[in-house]
């Protein structure tokens, strides 16, 4: 297991070194210039000349790439050309937030949608199954701004239950914190929960054909351990897989969500770096994103190994 | 791994029956599907007793698993809505459509065991695990100590160790001995065996009946053995219930229905064994086909192959008795001379 996971670390290097040079490359191909809209008003050739050569932007391309990704390698993202503040720094001060926002989303998601798929496979063909494919569906379907707005309203504004907005650290004031973070979570949530539902539901009706679900039954158990112990373990794989899939895409962020909440996440800091053409901030965001992804692939696939104990032994 | 020699096994599973108490007795069991008038299995009735191992034979596709899978309430459930029925189980009676009370009998007081070891184990838990949670379900205790015992006597070597393996570890015939052993841990009165060796190598499926054969012995324990393969049924058999498309059109003792097959399909299906000694003939066999649900013909369902068939034949055929234990559902049992000489 242990070398296995040793292997598949090994083998997502030339991965991120791929990803690092997109990242670069992207950012060269976009048009507008860095130093125009530093500069601002005030654009006098000495000052722009100025500015390129502390960028290092006259620097050929690869090698101004060999210089970020020696950075990189000593965790020196480099500097926001809006703030001026390391890019490092940044990073740090809004992971925690998009972690806890990602890992709240995924245990409402997990909590709504698993149970669902369950429960409508096992009912398959009756009205419970019709109603949770209904709701899941919706759950798709509606826009999350649209649900967060809603949320907002009912919520916060006329049951005045919880802030509509802002964030307060976990280390600070872990109540508060999760109150702040309940509904963009549950938003987020949703939408998860839909798509985890559904792939219970095809994975558990696939397993709940097998013959061994026959045998289950033919030791008198009793439906529950049938379920659960004998068909979900069997199901549980492609779940898991799509769950850390989806936590993956949590970490790079939920832009609108984390726009309508006013949440310091990565998503609002991503769009603000765009928006201000800041190559470092938007570079350093995506390198760590990937990073994210790659890790949850390779979570993804130490689950299948450990629910398979075909592929654990070998 | 042979725990007995093979000549044992054939004396003990044909020894003589000293507990003639009745075990099992289904009637009337029929299944019926939505939109067809003819349902897909019609009135079978079987009876099991103590000791006794009772072969139900017939082309696939007669309805041999749905009646086993019946009679402790497993049908899918399309199939489950349809069916009626009665079974005696040790002086209680159960009706077929009753699946809380089959339930009951389910891993205590019947063991099944299926045609497809490699896919019948549940591959994410351990063989120890899966045999001890039966014995979990109806008794006291964790089962551990009792899925070794019965581990042993399947006789799959070093138990303790073997315990701790998972299904994809072990051939089929060794799968096919941990089912067996999950199957009989609760020391069930019935076992029913759904083709138990169709899966396996020929020399494994010698095995697998002799094991079943040893584990019956000296015990109280029914088998229900279904199959198509009459070499089985000749060694194996007390009795015998030969079906074709949902009936039994004939039952009996072992010797009867060798000796004296009496219905046109039981005759059919003698002569469809090959012969080692003698002069070599083209080999006999039935012909057409089963018919499906769509074209089951009223009466009796076997006319439409039959080479005696008559007018009469339309109405179906009641079942008679024609010596003691010996039942045929045909108008013209017993077969006259001249008749039985032709076919």
């Amino acid at each position: 297991m242990l070398s296995y996971i040793a292997r598949r670390l090994l083998v997502s290097i030339p991965t991120l070194i791929l990803v690092s040079i997109f990242v670069f490359a992207l950012q060269q191909l976009l048009p507008g210039d860095p130093v125009l809209a530093l500069a601002g008003e005030d654009r006098d050739p000495e000052t722009l000349d100025r500015l390129r050569e502390l960028y290092h932007l006259n620097d050929p391309i690869w090698m101004q790439y060999l210089r970020w990704i020696g950075g990189v390698l000593q965790g020196d993202f480099g500097q926001s050309i809006r703030t001026g503040l390391p890019v490092a720094d940044m990073i740090a001060s809004k992971l925690p937030v998009t972690i806890q926002l990602a890992v709240m989303s995924m245990i409402f998601a997990a909590l709504i949608g698993i149970p669902a798929g369950i429960i409508s496979a096992v009912k398959k063909g009756t009205i419970t199954d019709y109603v949770a494919n209904i709701v899941a569906l919706s759950g798709l379907s509606l826009p999350n701004f649209w649900l967060g707005i809603m949320l907002i309203l009912l919520v916060s504004v006329r049951w005045q239950l919880l802030p509509a907005s802002g964030y307060v650290p976990l280390t600070e004031d872990p109540l508060q914190s999760i109150r702040t973070m309940l509904m963009p979570a549950f938003v987020l949530g949703t939408a998860l929960a839909a798509s985890l539902m559904r792939h219970t539901r095809s994975s558990m009706l696939g397993v709940l054909r097998q013959d061994y679900i026959r045998t289950a039954r033919a030791k008198g158990l009793g439906e529950r351990t049938v379920v659960m112990h004998h068909a979900f373990r069997n199901a549980l794989t492609p779940v898991v897989t799509l769950a850390a899939l989806l936590f993956g895409e949590l970490i790079a962020g939920a832009v609108l969500t984390e726009q309508i909440f006013t949440i310091p996440g990565f998503g609002k800091m991503v769009v603000d770096a765009v928006f201000n053409r800041d190559y470092a901030v938007v570079q350093g965001v995506v390198l760590v994103t990937a990073m994210g992804f790659i890790l949850m692939n390779l979570v993804a696939d130490a689950a299948y190994v450990m629910l398979n104990p075909r592929l654990k032994a070998g | 791994m042979h725990s007995e020699p093979i000549l044992n096994w054939f004396t003990r599973w044909g020894r003589a029956v000293t507990r003639a108490d009745e075990l099992i007795s289904l009637t009337d069991l029929t299944i019926r599907v939505p939109g067809y008038e003819r349902p897909l299995v019609d009135g079978v009735g079987l009876s099991i007793r103590r000791g006794e191992t009772l072969c139900v034979v017939g082309e696939s596709g007669c309805g041999k698993s749905l009646t086993s899978l019946a009679l402790i309430g497993l049908l899918p459930p399309a199939l489950q809505r349809g069916v009626s029925g009665q079974l005696g189980f040790d002086g209680d009676r159960i009706a077929l459509d009753d699946q809380r009370g089959l339930s009951r009998l389910r891993g205590r007081n019947v063991g099944m065991i299926f045609q497809e070891p490699m896919s019948s184990l549940n591959p994410a838990h351990r063989i120890g695990e899966q045999i001890a949670e039966a014995w979990r379900r109806h008794n006291p205790g964790d089962g551990q100590a009792q899925a070794v015992e019965m581990l042993r006597r399947v006789g799959i070597p070093a138990p303790e160790r073997r315990m701790r393996d998972y299904p994809h570890q072990l051939s089929g015939g060794m799968r096919q001995r941990v089912m067996i052993a999950m199957a009989l841990v609760n020391s069930p009165d019935l076992l029913i065996a759904d083709e138990p060796t169709t899966a396996l190598d020929v020399t494994i499926q010698a095995q697998i009946l002799e094991l079943i054969g040893s584990l019956q012995a000296g015990g109280e324990m029914g088998v229900m053995l279904i199959t198509h393969d009459l070499g089985v049924v000749a060694e194996v058999a007390t009795n015998v219930a030969v079906m074709y498309a949902g009936r039994v059109v004939e039952s009996g003792p072992v010797e009867a229905i060798f000796g004296d097959p009496q219905h046109p399909y039981t005759i059919g299906l003698m002569s469809s064994v090959p012969a080692l000694r003698g002069p070599r003939t083209r080999l006999a066999s039935v012909p057409g086909i089963v018919p499906s649900i769509e074209t089951m013909p009223p009466g009796c369902r076997f006319a439409t192959r039959c080479p005696f068939a008559q007018p009469r034949c339309a109405d179906t055929p009641p079942s008679a008795e024609i010596a003691p234990g010996h039942s045929v559902a045909c108008h013209f049992a017993p077969l006259d001379e001249r008749l039985a000489g032709a076919a």
